[in-house]
C-alpha cells in the first residue's frame, strides 16, 4: 500500500534565474491500496507528474510522507524495489537495444523475469537486437513497458506512457499491462489526460489541480457523487438561485426555454430528495461521465474559462 | 550500503560507456605502442631515453576524456530522463555515487595503470635487450604511470564537483575545464605577482613543492623537476584529488531530481568561480603591465558566462547587476593585491628554515648598480660556500645581516596605488643598488663543471654601497662562510662604487667574468654583460 500524507512540494528560483518559488503540491493526501489500478488525472501542470515523481523517490519529500508498506521511499533501496516507474520520455533509451535493457535492468532489479520479459517480446514480435532510436513511438513505449512489467514489482507507475499512441496501440500496451498486473496483484498507477481511458482502465482516480487535490476516490463513488439535473416545468424556469437556496451544491446551470440544467455535486438520493419538492414537472438525474466531472470540476476552479472567453 | 548493488550497477555504467571506454583504450594503447617504440629505438641506437613526444600526447587526449565521462556518468544530475531513470532504481545516494566512481575506475584508472606499466615494460626490456642494463629508462617508470594518474583524477575531481553543484550539461563540463585552468594557473601567477613581484624573492620553491600539490603544474613542470621529488608530488597530488572526489559525495547526496534542468544550483560554488575567473584574467593581464584591457578582457568573459549560464531574457538590469558584481570582484582583486603589497609578499622569506645543508649549499651575492644615463643594469658578484658544518640557525643568521641594513621598505596604499597604476614601474629605477641574494646547491663534476640549482633568491634594495660593504664586511667574518671568486665585488666595494658624480668621469667598468656554468633562474633583477 502506498500512503501520501500531507505532502507539499516547492520548486524554489534558480540559483540565477528569475524564476520564484513554484508550489508544485500542496497539503496532498490520498491512499492507493494494494492491487489497485490508480489514475492521477488533472491539468497540465497540476502536479501529477511531480507526485509520482516523488512516488518514486525522485524528488525528496519536504513536507509530510510517502511510504510504501510503511517505509519511507526516498533514499531507501528496499522501498524502490517495489516500484517501477515509466515516465513520458523514451530518448534516454536511444542507444539501447531491447536486450541491452534487459541487462541493464537486470542489475538493478533482482526479481527480475527473464520468462516474463521473453514472453513479451514474443508475443509483441519486437527486435532485441535492433537499437531502440530506430524504434517507432508505439515500439519504444512496449519496450519500456515490457521492461517495467518484467523487473516484477508492486507497484508499476506510467507516467502519460500511453499519450500519442494510436488508438490500437493504445489497446495492445493497455491489455498487456493489465494481463499481466492483474494476474500477480500489483498494483498500477496511470496518469494521463484522457480521462476516458483512465475510467475504462481504473477502479480509482484522483484530480489534482494547481498542486491541489480535489477528489480521490473509487471511480464509482466520484461518479455517484454528481448529477446532471434537466428540470422542465410548463410554468416556470428554476433558477440557479433557488437551486442553491435549498443546499444544493451547483457547479454548472444553463436554461434554454423552460429547461433548466445543472451539474450538482451530491448523491442521486440527496438530490431528488430535495429537488422533489420543487414540485416540478419533469426532474431527471443523469450520471455523468469521469471526463464531464473532470471538466466541470476544472472549470469551476476557473481552469478552462480564458479559452472560453476568448 | 551493498557492495553487490554497487558493483551491478558500475558494470550496468559500463556497458552504457562502452564507446567511450574503446576510445580510452584506443588512445592510451596507442601511446604505450609510440611509447615502447621510442624506448626499443633509443636503445638501439644507444641514445638516452626521453618519455616525451607523441605518446604523452595520446595519453593526455585519453586523460582529457574525463570530463566527458564524467558528464556521461553523472547525467543524472543535469538531465531529467536520466534522473528519472537512475533516481528510480533501487539504490541509495552513496551506492550510485560509489557505483560511478567504480565505473570510472573501470572506464579509465584500471586502462591508464595497465597501458602505463606495459609501456615502461616495453622500453625496459628494450634496453636489457640491448644489453644496457636499463638505461635511465627505468627512472620514469613510476613518474610516468603517478603523473598520468594525477592528470586524470585532477581532471575527475574538478568534473565531479561540478557536475554535483550543476542542473545542466553544458556547465558540466566547461565548469570544470575553466576550473582547471583557474587552480593552475592562478596560484603561481598570483605568487609571482605578490611576492615575487612585491618582495622580490623568487618563488620557485613555492611553485614545485606546493603549487603543484593539486592542478595540472606537475605536466606543465614535467621537464623540470628533480625525479626523486616528482613522484611524491604527483602521489600527493592523486591524494589530494581522491580527497576531493570523496568530499563532493556530500554535495551529490544534497541532490535530487528538483534541481536538475538549473545550470546552477549552489550559488556560492558559482560566485566563487567567477570571482576567481576575475583574478585569473586580471594577474595575467596585470603580469605583462597591460592591465587596463585586462579589464575589458575579464569583464567580456565575465558577461559571456553569465549571458551562457543565465538562460534567461537578457535585459539592460541584468547586465548592469553583472557589471556592477565585475565591479565588486575587481575590487577584491586590486585589494589582495594591496594586502600582499603592503605585507611585503605576506610576510614570505624563501621559506629559508627549510633550507637543508647537505654540504653543497653557495651563497651567491650579486650586486647590481645603475649608471646615470643608461638603461641597463651593471652585475658585479661573488660567493661564499657554506660549510657543511653549518646549522639552520647559522644561515639564518646570514640572513638576519642581509636584512639589517636594508632600506626600509615604503610600503604603504598610497605608494601601492601609486605604482599600480604605472605599467612601466620598476623598483629599479627608484632604489638604484640592489644586492641580490642566491642560495645554490652545487653538484660538482669534475674539471669545475657543476650543476647548479637555485633553492632561494631574493633582492634586497639598500640605501648606499656603504650600506653593502656593511653587509659584506659581517658576512666575511662569519666562520662558516668561505669567500671565493670575490674580486670583482670587492674592487668595486672599494671604489665606493664606480659612479657617484655624473660630471666627473669614472673608470671603465670591469663587468664581472661569467665562470660558472649554472642552471640559476635569476629572478627579479636585471643583469647585462
Amino acid at each position: 500500500m502506498i500512503e501520501i500524507k500531507n505532502v507539499s512540494l516547492t520548486f524554489k528560483g534558480g540559483a540565477l534565474d528569475k524564476k520564484k518559488d513554484f508550489t508544485a503540491l500542496d497539503d496532498v493526501s490520498i491512499t492507493v491500496p494494494e492491487g489497485c489500478i490508480y489514475g492521477f488525472l488533472g491539468s497540465n501542470g497540476a502536479g501529477k507528474s511531480t507526485l509520482m515523481r516523488m512516488i518514486c523517490g525522485i524528488y525528496k519529500t519536504e513536507q509530510g510522507s510517502i511510504t510504501i508498506d510503511g517505509e519511507e521511499v526516498y533514499d531507501n533501496p528496499e522501498a524502490k524495489k517495489k516500484i517501477f516507474f515509466v515516465n513520458d520520455e523514451t530518448v534516454q533509451y536511444a542507444d539501447f537495444t531491447l536486450e541491452g535493457l534487459r541487462k541493464y535492468y537486470r542489475s538493478y532489479y533482482p526479481d527480475f523475469s527473464d520468462e516474463v520479459y521473453e514472453r513479451l517480446t514474443a508475443k509483441l514480435g519486437l527486435p532485441t537486437n535492433k537499437r531502440m532510436a530506430e524504434f517507432s513511438k508505439g515500439m519504444k513505449r512496449q519496450a519500456v513497458v515490457i521492461i517495467g512489467l518484467s523487473c516484477m514489482t508492486k507497484c508499476l507507475m506510467l507516467d502519460e506512457a500511453f499519450d500519442g499512441l494510436d488508438p490500437a496501440m493504445r489497446k495492445v500496451v493497455k491489455e498487456m499491462i493489465v494481463d499481466e498486473m492483474l494476474d500477480r496483484g500489483a498494483t498500477m498507477i496511470v496518469s494521463s489526460h484522457n480521462v476516458a481511458e483512465i475510467n475504462e482502465l481504473c477502479d480509482r482516480a484522483m484530480l489534482i489541480h494547481k498542486g491541489k487535490l480535489i477528489f480521490a476516490d473509487e471511480i464509482d463513488e466520484i461518479r455517484s457523487g454528481f448529477r446532471k439535473v434537466q428540470l422542465v416545468d410548463k410554468k416556470r424556469v428554476v433558477p440557479r438561485g433557488e437551486l442553491e437556496l435549498m443546499g444544493l451544491r451547483v457547479m454548472e446551470y444553463s436554461a434554454t426555454g423552460r429547461v433548466a440544467q445543472a451539474i450538482i455535486k451530491g448523491t442521486e438520493t440527496e438530490i431528488d430528495e430535495k429537488i422533489s419538492s420543487l414540485g416540478i414537472d419533469i426532474a431527471e438525474t443523469i450520471p455523468l461521465t469521469l471526463e464531464e466531472i473532470f471538466i466541470y470540476e476544472l472549470q469551476a476552479r476557473g481552469y478552462g474559462n480564458v479559452i472560453s472567453e476568448n | 550500503m551493498s557492495f553487490q548493488r554497487i558493483k551491478n550497477a558500475a558494470f550496468a555504467e559500463v556497458r552504457v560507456q562502452r564507446k567511450m571506454l574503446l576510445i580510452i583504450n584506443i588512445l592510451m594503447g596507442a601511446g604505450a605502442l609510440t611509447y615502447g617504440l621510442n624506448g626499443i629505438v633509443t636503445a638501439m641506437q644507444d641514445g638516452e631515453f626521453f618519455p616525451y613526444g607523441l605518446s604523452i600526447v595520446l595519453f593526455l587526449a585519453a586523460a582529457g576524456c574525463g570530463y566527458f565521462i564524467c558528464s556521461s556518468l553523472f547525467s543524472d544530475m543535469h538531465n531529467r530522463q536520466q534522473c528519472d531513470i537512475t533516481l528510480s532504481l533501487p539504490m541509495t545516494a552513496n551506492e550510485r555515487y560509489f557505483s560511478k566512481l567504480m565505473a570510472l575506475t573501470f572506464i579509465q584508472i584500471i586502462p591508464a595503470i595497465f597501458w602505463t606499466v606495459l609501456a615502461n615494460v616495453m622500453v625496459i626490456a628494450g634496453f636489457a635487450g640491448y644489453h644496457r642494463g636499463v638505461g635511465n629508462a627505468a627512472e620514469y617508470a613510476l613518474p610516468l604511470t603517478l603523473l598520468y594518474l594525477s592528470v586524470i583524477l585532477f581532471t575527475a575531481a574538478v568534473s565531479i564537483f561540478w557536475n554535483c553543484c550543476c542542473g545542466s550539461a553544458a556547465e558540466s563540463i566547461y565548469f570544470p575545464i575553466i576550473t582547471a585552468g583557474i587552480i593552475t594557473a592562478m596560484p603561481s601567477t598570483m605568487i609571482y605577482t605578490m611576492v615575487e613581484n612585491y618582495a622580490r624573492v623568487s618563488t620557485g620553491y613555492i611553485n614545485e613543492h606546493f603549487l603543484s600539490l593539486w592542478s595540472y603544474m606537475p605536466l606543465i613542470m614535467v621537464e623540470e623537476y628533480d625525479a626523486k621529488w616528482y613522484s611524491v608530488y604527483t602521489f600527493i597530488n592523486c591524494l589530494i584529488s581522491l580527497a576531493v572526489i570523496f568530499a563532493c559525495l556530500l554535495i551529490y547526496r544534497k541532490r535530487d531530481g528538483k534541481t536538475v534542468g538549473s545550470p546552477i544550483v549552489f550559488r556560492s560554488a558559482y560566485s566563487l568561480m567567477m570571482l576567481l575567473v576575475v583574478f585569473t584574467v586580471l594577474v595575467i593581464f596585470y603580469m605583462t603591465g597591460i592591465f587596463g584591457m585586462g579589464l575589458v578582457v575579464a569583464a567580456l568573459v565575465y558577461t559571456i558566462i553569465n549571458i551562457i549560464v543565465s538562460r534567461a531574457k537578457l535585459s539592460v538590469k541584468s547586465v548592469l547587476v553583472w557589471l556592477l558584481r565585475y565591479a565588486a570582484d575587481c575590487v577584491c582583486f586590486i585589494a589582495v593585491l594591496a594586502l600582499g603589497y603592503i605585507t611585503n609578499g605576506f610576510g614570505y622569506n624563501g621559506l629559508v628554515a627549510n633550507l637543508k645543508n647537505d654540504g653543497s649549499l653557495y651563497i651567491d651575492v650579486s650586486m647590481n648598480y645603475n649608471y646615470f644615463d643608461e638603461d641597463y643594469g651593471n652585475e658585479v658578484w661573488g660567493d661564499y660556500k657554506i660549510s657543511a658544518d653549518a646549522s639552520k640557525k647559522d644561515i639564518e643568521k646570514v640572513f638576519e645581516i642581509i636584512y639589517e641594513a636594508k632600506r626600509p621598505d615604503k610600503k604603504s596604499i598610497s605608494d601601492f596605488l601609486k605604482n599600480f597604476g604605472n605599467v612601466y614601474y620598476d623598483p629599479f629605477d627608484e632604489y638604484g643598488d640592489t644586492l641580490e641574494i642566491y642560495i645554490n646547491s652545487r653538484k660538482y663534476e669534475g674539471d669545475d663543471m657543476y650543476y647548479s640549482d637555485t633553492v632561494y633568491d631574493q633582492t634586497i634594495f639598500y640605501e648606499s654601497v656603504d650600506d653593502v660593504k656593511k653587509v659584506i664586511s659581517k658576512l666575511n667574518a662569519l666562520p662558516y662562510l668561505e669567500r671565493q671568486n670575490y674580486d670583482d665585488l670587492d674592487e668595486y666595494l672599494n671604489d665606493d662604487g664606480y659612479y657617484i658624480d655624473e660630471n666627473e668621469d669614472y673608470d671603465e667598468i670591469d663587468d664581472s667574468e661569467d665562470t660558472a656554468d649554472t642552471e640559476d633562474t635569476i629572478t627579479g633583477s636585471e643583469t647585462a654583460e
